[in-house]
């Protein structure tokens, strides 16, 4: 690092030293030709003997000479501004492409976080949604399930405040319907938050929202392009592969109290 | 039952994972950085390693270097685990390397059992 920012001062002094130079030069070829050529028009004795190119003691210069020195500091000025406005062209791109580089980083980071933020909501409504079932049946451990499924629902709430300040801080880098979309997809979760009356869960749509959260992640690959299509690759696996054929091992919810039951108890016990 | 090992720095995915695939009765650790990933995997056997790529200070990408210099990659079954954007092309060379397979977030739960338990052990 230090080394770079060495090298980079060392490159603007020489630049500078060289715009300095050129500037100096510049300044004084055409001063010099303009008081040359005035001086040599003051000192003149002009005569009818002075050819149209001559340059010399006593003559004038003439119309063509005038236009030639003209031409040339105008090209030397050309030259030079030509360079200047390379320069600053060059620094702008630069700045233009720093620019441009940061927001796409930006935009990777903010959808990044997105996908980030739906699977954890994916996976805590799942688990409420599994948990439900439990609540209803199994008195003894309802307390426990509902410790549970509120610990799922703080995850969620927070979640969900953590994508509003994402969506706060990014809008810049965010397509105005993603940002849209993601705020209807926070309000339909809000609004299905639990409820216990009667002893009956009221829970948030889980497949509606899953729908949401894949049409979402649709409407990023379509928008910004540089995000591959959402499918998951399992080359090794073929279709006819036996352990097609398996019955899948679902969620054992009986497990998963039990599993909770265990962690209540550390914090229990760790308190 | 496999033995699945988790390396991501999102703590609440990893804990939610920790509770639905040990509630799952498979058997799963987590690591939130690819350093404490690499030791445990050099330590231990896993059946799977779910392996996010987007992390700080030591990503995924250089978990995978480091296997493959060490030649423990082919070893492993890594499963990228990733809401990162990377191209069909990018996963099917580090495929090529001899990671297992990808699954892009976000997922559902029953999907992700579903494609573990796919996972020839």
């Amino acid at each position: 690092m230090t080394c770079t920012n060495s090298t980079r001062s060392y490159d603007q002094i020489m630049n500078r030293i060289v715009t300095i130079a050129l500037s100096i030069t510049m300044i004084f070829l055409s001063e010099s030709l303009y008081f040359g050529n005035q001086a040599l028009a003051a000192l003149s004795n002009v005569s009818d003997n002075c050819p149209v190119f001559s340059i010399k003691y006593g003559c004038d210069l003439s119309g063509w000479l005038h236009l030639i020195f003209d031409g040339l500091i105008a090209a030397f000025l050309g030259l030079f501004f030509h360079h200047l406005a390379h320069k600053q062209g060059l620094k702008l791109k630069k700045i233009v492409e720093e620019h441009d580089a940061m927001e796409k980083r930006r935009r990777e980071f903010a959808i990044q976080s997105l996908k980030n933020h739906f699977t954890t909501l994916l996976f805590s409504m799942s688990l409420i949604n599994k948990l439900e079932p439990m609540y209803a049946s199994d008195t003894k451990n309802r307390d426990n399930i509902k410790d549970q499924i509120n610990r799922n629902y703080e995850i969620i709430s927070r979640v969900i405040d953590d994508i509003k300040n994402l969506l706060l801080f990014l809008n810049d880098v965010l397509e105005p319907q993603i940002i849209n979309d993601v705020n209807q997809l926070c309000q339909t979760i809000d609004q299905g938050y639990v409820k216990d009356v009667n002893k009956q869960l009221r829970l948030i749509d889980y497949t509606e929202t899953k729908n949401k959260i894949n049409g979402l992640c649709k409407t990023f690959d379509e928008l910004h392009h540089a995000v591959g299509p959402v499918q998951e690759l399992f080359p090794r696996i073929s279709s006819n592969s036996p352990s097609n054929n398996r019955t899948l091992k679902k969620l054992n919810y009986q497990e998963i109290a039990l599993y909770c039951r265990r962690i209540l108890k550390k914090l229990d016990s760790s308190k | 039952m496999k033995k699945i090992l988790g390396i991501d720095d999102n703590a609440d995915i990893n804990e939610l994972l920790d509770t639905i695939l040990n509630g799952s009765g498979h058997e799963f650790i987590y690591v939130k950085s690819g350093i404490e990933g690499l030791k445990l995997i050099r330590e231990k056997k896993f059946d799977i390693v779910l392996l996010d790529l987007a992390m700080p200070e030591f990503s995924g990408f250089d978990v995978i270097n480091s296997l493959v210099k060490e030649g423990l990659l082919t070893k492993q079954k890594i499963i990228l685990f990733t809401a990162s954007s990377v191209l069909d092309s990018e996963i099917e060379d580090l495929i090529k390397k001899g990671i297992h397979s990808c699954i892009r977030k976000p997922v559902d739960v029953d999907f992700l059992l579903e494609k573990l338990e796919q996972v020839q052990v």
